[in-house]
């Protein structure tokens, strides 16, 4: 397995390096010139050609990136050229409220996915299933942004019990990580359903039947696990896509994360930023699907031995 | 006459289908003794492995229900049980072994694992005891490296290895009924013959009745003591394995023992029975196997036969009697 995932890490490198180059093409792509933006409406020509200078936006295309890549190389991923902080720094000061926040939504999203996903399908066709379904659509259909602003509205103004953003203790985390996770939860929730669906159809949940084993056990230890084999795949896109950082859900909740850095570094055309926050996620999610491949082997004994040949 | 082990008595099974009710057994009469290896043959659709998945009660996924009849095990009606009464007799008083092998068993649990859980569901032993007898069971079966087995997945083992730990893991609470149906359909026929000799040696040693659901006439011949010859939902035609291939009554049971090759015959077309099952709706009214048969009468249109002497279900046999 060591084997396997080092093959895997070093296979991610060509990949990361031509991921670097699709986005400094489409991050200089974005009509807008940043230098002007910094220096403001009234700034002299001149006072623009120093901030070019200075960031050395006056280069030719490929001489950036190359400059770009020379620097990323010894782990440095360059300023900002609005806050001249160093990307880095920003990052990982953004990358941990962004981590806490995705891996409380996905406990959300799993306990109550499977738990419903589980119970429509063993219940399929009556009412706790079409309850189900009901909540699973609503959590599909509803944007975040409606939803995330009626909690604060029903949870923080009426009732006073959760703080209507911010981070801080685990009272800030609830509301959040609820928008967040309700979609995700929704839609594991239909995947675990119609998977589950599936494997009861299948012969060798007859012969646990036949062995006279009480329906839960049927369930619990012959039907679910084989289920999960896709939703895991399925939970772990999600991951990729929630560890990026909600857009919405982090402007609305005031949270210091990823995904409101990156919104702001697009307004500003913050190139250093936007380039390194596409890396990163990229990244996120080539490690996120190894992991996925991994957990694979683990929940099916077939992988787990054809991998080694 | 010693009593019957399990007695099918006017067995009725359904599906429903769309809100439609679909009959797929109509009124069958079958006993099992003590012992004995009955065989159930008919061909697809004639309503063989319905009756068995009756008899376990294990309809709910078809979705099928029972609508009429009784199945009597000692005695006493399985149809009547409670939920947990019914579980308690499955695996444990009756088994089932299934046609498919390869997708019987989970893919993502060891071998051991789902034998233990067997034995363990009925008997309370600890988990020691549990893996020593499921060895025990695998030795009986014939499989070599047994210990060896009980770690590894299905996906590691050929489908007669499988097959053979199917009848381990349904052998293993010492039933006094063992379902088998067709159980080597799916295997080639080496491996079939090893498998049918695993069964026979099971019946000698545990004296287990089996009820052994087959199209293969050559593997009745072989393996049973009685058989009962279904179709269309019913059993047309029962009697010892010696007076059927001997002297088979129904036109039926006629028409598929002379579909068998003969060893030595020149023949250029094998003989067939000619059409095909009538689907629900386009049974006959009468004998449902008029719009097949080379005898057909008028009267066979009209009246369906009833089973005359308890044995065969012809119109043909009547006018004999008279």
């Amino acid at each position: 397995m060591l084997k396997y995932s080092v093959k895997r890490i070093l296979g991610m490198i060509p990949l990361l390096f031509v991921i670097s180059l699709i986005a400094f093409m489409f991050v200089h792509l974005i009509p807008g010139d940043p230098a002007r933006l910094i220096a403001g409406t009234d700034a002299t020509i001149e006072e623009i050609e120093n901030i070019r200078e200075k960031y050395g936006l006056n280069q030719p295309l490929y001489q950036q990136y190359f400059d770009y890549m020379a620097n990323l190389f010894q782990g440095d991923l360059g300023q900002s050229i609005v806050t001249g902080r160093p990307v880095l720094d920003m990052l990982v000061e953004r990358f941990g409220p962004t981590l806490s926040l995705t891996l409380a939504s996905m406990a959300w999203a799993l306990i109550f996915g499977l738990l419903i996903g589980v119970i429509s399908a063993v219940k399929r066709n009556k009412w706790p299933d079409h309850l189900s379904m009901f909540l699973a659509v609503s959590g599909v259909s509803i944007p975040s942004f409606w939803l995330g602003l009626m909690m604060i509205q029903l949870f923080s103004v009426q009732l006073g019990w959760f703080p209507t953003g911010g981070i801080g203790g685990f009272e800030t985390y609830i509301l959040p990580s609820f928008t967040l996770g309700a979609g995700v939860a929704a839609i594991i929730a239909r995947f675990t359903r119609s998977s589950l669906m599936d494997v009861l159809k299948e012969d060798y949940i007859r012969t646990g039947r036949s062995k006279g084993l009480t329906e839960f056990k049927v369930i619990n230890r012959h039907a679910v696990r084989n289920a999960l084999i896709p939703v895991v795949t399925m939970s772990g896109l999600q991951f990729g896509f929630l560890l990026s950082g909600s857009i919405i859900t982090e402007t609305i909740f005031s949270w210091p994360g990823l995904g409101r850095l990156l919104i702001n570094s697009i307004t500003a055309r913050d190139y250093p930023v936007i380039q390194s926050e596409i890396l990163l996620f990229s990244l996120e999610f080539l490690l996120i699907n190894l992991l996925v491949d991994l957990l694979y082997g683990f929940l099916n004994p077939k992988i787990r031995y054809e991998e080694g040949s | 006459m010693t009593e019957p082990i399990l007695s099918i008595n006017q067995l009725y099974t359904s599906f429903r289908v769309d809100g439609e009710t679909i009959p797929a057994v109509e009124g069958i009469d079958l006993s099992l003794y003590p012992g004995e290896i009955v065989g159930l043959v008919g061909e697809s659709g004639s309503g063989k492995s319905v009756t068995s998945l009756s008899v376990m009660q294990l309809l709910d996924e078809t979705p099928g229900e029972v609508t009429g009849g009784e199945v009597l095990f000692q005695g006493k009606d399985l149809l009547k049980f409670t939920d947990r009464q019914k579980r308690k007799v499955r695996g444990n008083d009756i088994s089932m072994i299934f046609q498919e092998p390869m997708t019987s068993l989970n893919p993502v649990l060891k071998i051991g694992k789902q034998l233990i859980e067997a034995i363990r569901e009925h008997q309370r032993i600890s988990q020691t005891e549990a893996r020593k007898h499921a060895v025990h069971m695998l030795n009986q079966v014939g499989i070599p490296r047994s210990e060896e087995i009980m770690n590894e997945y299905p996906h590691q083992l050929s489908g007669g290895m499988r097959q053979r730990v199917m009848i381990a893991m349904a052998m293993s609470c010492d039933p006094k009924v063992l379902i088998a149906d067709e159980p080597t359909t799916a295997l080639d026929v080496t491996i079939q013959a090893q498998i049918l000799d695993v069964m026979r040696n099971m019946r000698k040693e545990h004296n287990t009745s089996i009820l052994f659901i087959t199209h293969d006439l050559g593997v009745i011949a072989e393996m049973c003591d009685r058989v009962a010859v279904m179709y269309s939902g019913r059993i047309v035609e029962q009697g010892t394995v010696y007076e059927i291939f001997e002297n088979p009554k129904h036109p039926y049971t006629k028409g598929l023992l002379g579909s068998i090759p003969k060893l030595g015959a020149k023949e250029d077309r094998l003989d067939s029975i000619q059409g095909q099952v009538p689907t629900v709706e386009d049974r006959p009214k009468g004998c449902k196997f008029a719009n097949r048969c080379p005898f057909v009468m008028d009267h066979c249109w009209e009246e369906e036969p009833p089973l005359f002497d308890g044995e065969n279900r012809c119109w043909l046999h009547e006018r004999e009697e008279a």
